[in-house]
């Protein structure tokens, strides 16, 4: 394992900015009046190598709310609760159900919020007691999903496929994107795997990517031909 | 040299590997190096056709060669679909394998007559059914290849158990199916598996037989590594089952799909150093038994894990650096490490090698890197690819035209200029020895 000093050095910073907002959607009497936010932020600086023999350092700040949340039905580990998210309004979203057909169901926040991003559940039922859950988020035309645990078993992989399928004929997602821990001891197994189902390795650096810590993300890209986009879900 | 033939997308020199690098070398160019010598061992699978995985490498000198040679191709994208098929490639040498296929790239398929595809689960079998419902089916079958034993380790193809329900969704959506796939990995060396795989196929034909479907292909999947010697291992394992199971006569087509194999001993890569770091001997690694003063070195390649050598990171590639520039025999080595240049926890080629001291400038040498190193340049990797410089020698140049069946549309974009032109006013020396 390489120590510290090996890596080039940085210094980052995060806090935590929280406070509340009017939601006119509601009468100022009624408990959904407001919205409570809470978003944490992270100021990083950073050392990076040029290739003319150079380096420099660069202040890059990201925005560490953003996480697929889990949804109440679900059994996967809490991953999306580190980031300071807040859980005050996170118990009073409800997911509606979007479309359901064969073993898939698939859930989104509810439209009335007009959040964006949009988390976009995909439930895939494996026997009459479990499925398999990938939970994401819609952000433009890029979908970021959670693997489940176990992502690598049979009943996932159909889900995932089932999922993609989903994704490709009733939306106009144009990428979407997996991601797990970077320190996880069957790295190697998960990025063969994926690699082999068509994921390809994206760059860290990439701009599409959200600033989540310590990830790797794996991209399948979808070819569309334009003139066939479907509509969007609501 | 690249303008000296105007329409040719690339050229073919015949040079001592040595000093070419050299010479030719730009400092912020990395470059890959084809020496050619794949090309013959295709024919060495016998009767077995080989189908060469694009993914793999889909560098255009490795398809044209091939496809001159008469490989088949399997592609897992219309991308490398529609590459293959431009080097006039006919559909019937070209099967679609892709554990989970776009919709939009069935129908391609479909509308480009690429009829063979590879399924291994009833989901699948229903996008197919679709979007293609005249596609020829082989089902991908699991086998006991279990490396590293994991719990949760992929595995790809559908049990033996579940083959039934998969024939039967396959019956009652009208798809044929014509054959059957399995897949070893060349880390699994047990000649065990082969023999439960090519049984468990035998029992396949015969519940399709029950289904009403006649099946008339095996593929024998890929997992062949670029040495020879693993090569013969394998056949040797493998053709006396196959003449057991499915001989001569029986109509079985016997096919393959192979893709390290073709190109992995075939490039190599040339990495600069930009950026070095001595760090102290003590907090290199824990590792180090050794209470030694000399410094450790910590060099940044111009290429990394997000480049070209991105089966490092899925564990598949054990990259050994040698140094390009001469140096003494006694010139003392020390302990370093290789990095890329993301400057990320992960991105790191070599942990720990003994190399003589080299500064910023130099270079690395890396052979047999050819398997999984050349993607195709995405919105996702925008790296810059590194040059690429063909190289073959005379005699493997002679052979192939004797060996290959290459037709004039196909050679397009292949030119040989003839050496002896080639050497004049160039300043690289001219060697007729071969290249290994």
């Amino acid at each position: 394992m390489p120590c510290n000093r090996l890596r080039p050095s940085f210094y980052s910073l995060s806090y935590i900015k929280r406070g509340r907002t009017r939601n006119y959607h509601y009468p100022i009497w009624s408990p959904f009046a407001y919205y409570l936010y809470c978003y944490k932020y992270r100021v990083t600086l950073q050392e990076k190598m040029l290739p003319c023999y150079k380096s420099i350092i660069y202040k890059k700040q990201e925005d560490l709310t953003l996480r697929p949340r889990c949804c109440l039905q679900c059994s996967e580990s809490p991953v999306g609760l580190q980031g300071g998210r807040s859980t005050e309004q996170g118990d009073r979203d409800q997911l509606q159900e979007l479309y359901s057909a064969g073993n898939l169901t698939v859930l989104a926040t509810a439209p009335l919020l007009h959040q964006n991003p949009v988390q976009l559940d995909f439930h895939f039922r494996l026997t009459p007691q479990t499925s398999a859950h990938w939970h994401g988020l819609l952000c433009d035309h890029r979908l970021f999903l959670d693997i489940p645990r176990r992502a690598l078993d049979q009943g996932n992989r159909d889900s995932l496929t089932a999922t993609l399928e989903y994704v490709e004929e009733k939306t106009n997602v144009g990428s979407v994107f997996v991601n797990f821990q970077n320190d996880r001891n069957d790295r190697g197994a998960l990025l063969r795997a994926f690699s082999y189902m068509g994921f390809e390795l994206v760059r860290p650096d990439h701009p599409a990517l959200p600033p989540w810590d310590n990830v790797i993300f794996m991209v399948y890209p979808l070819e569309r031909d334009l003139g066939d986009l479907p509509s969007e879900p609501p | 040299m690249k303008g000296f033939i105007d329409n040719a997308n690339y050229f073919i020199g015949l040079l001592d590997e040595g000093t070419n690098l050299g010479n030719v070398i730009d400092n912020y160019v990395y470059e890959h190096t084809l020496t050619g010598k794949n090309a013959f061992f295709v024919g060495d699978l016998g009767k077995i056709k080989p189908f060469y995985t694009v993914k793999c490498n889909s560098t255009p000198a490795v398809l044209e060669i091939l496809a001159a040679l008469g490989t088949g191709f399997a592609c897992s994208s219309k991308t490398e679909m529609a590459l293959v098929q431009e080097l006039g490639v006919s559909p019937e040498n070209i099967i679609y394998i892709n554990t989970c296929k776009q919709v939009s790239q069935i129908k391609y398929a479909a509308k480009v007559g690429v009829n063979m595809m590879t399924c291994d689960s009833e989901v699948e079998l229903k996008k197919i059914a679709r979007n293609y419902p005249n596609a020829k089916v082989l089902l991908h079958i699991a086998t006991e290849d279990n490396i590293g034993g994991e719990e949760g380790n992929m595995k790809f193809g559908t049990t033996l158990k579940n083959c039934s329900h998969v024939l039967e969704c396959a019956k009652e959506l009208d798809v044929q199916t014509i054959g059957v796939k399995f897949c070893i990995s060349s880390a699994c060396k047990e000649s065990q598996v082969y023999v439960h795989a090519l049984s468990d196929t035998g029992c396949m034909f015969d519940m399709a037989e029950e289904f009403g479907f006649t099946m008339n292909v095996l593929d024998i999947g890929g997992g062949f590594t670029g040495t020879e010697f693993q090569l013969e291992e394998v056949n040797h394992i493998i053709s006396p089952l196959l003449d057991v199971y499915y001989p001569e006569g029986s109509g079985v087509k016997i096919i393959s799909e192979s893709g390290s194999y073709y190109v992995s001993s075939a490039f190599t890569l040339a990495v600069n150093i930009i950026a070095k770091k001595v760090v102290e001997n003590d907090k290199f690694s824990s590792g180090e038994k050794t209470g030694s003063d000399e410094p450790v070195f910590v060099y940044y390649m111009n290429d990394g894990v997000y480049g070209s050598f991105a089966s490092k990171l899925s564990e598949d590639l054990n990259a050994v650096p040698e140094v390009h520039k001469k140096y003494k025999e006694d010139e003392p080595l020390f302990t370093s490490s290789l990095w890329g240049p993301s400057c990320e926890e992960l991105d790191q080629i070599v942990e720990n090698c003994l190399l003589p001291e080299l500064n910023m400038g130099d270079w690395l040498i890396f052979d047999n890197i050819g398997a999984d190193s050349f993607h195709e340049p995405s919105a996702f990797n925008d790296f810059q690819r590194p040059a690429i410089y063909y190289m073959m020698s005379f005699n493997d140049w002679y052979e192939m035209q004797d060996s290959g069946i290459t037709s004039d549309t196909m050679m397009k974009n292949f030119f040989v200029p003839s050496c002896i032109q080639l050497s004049q006013g160039e300043s690289f020396p001219l060697n007729t020895q071969f290249l290994y």
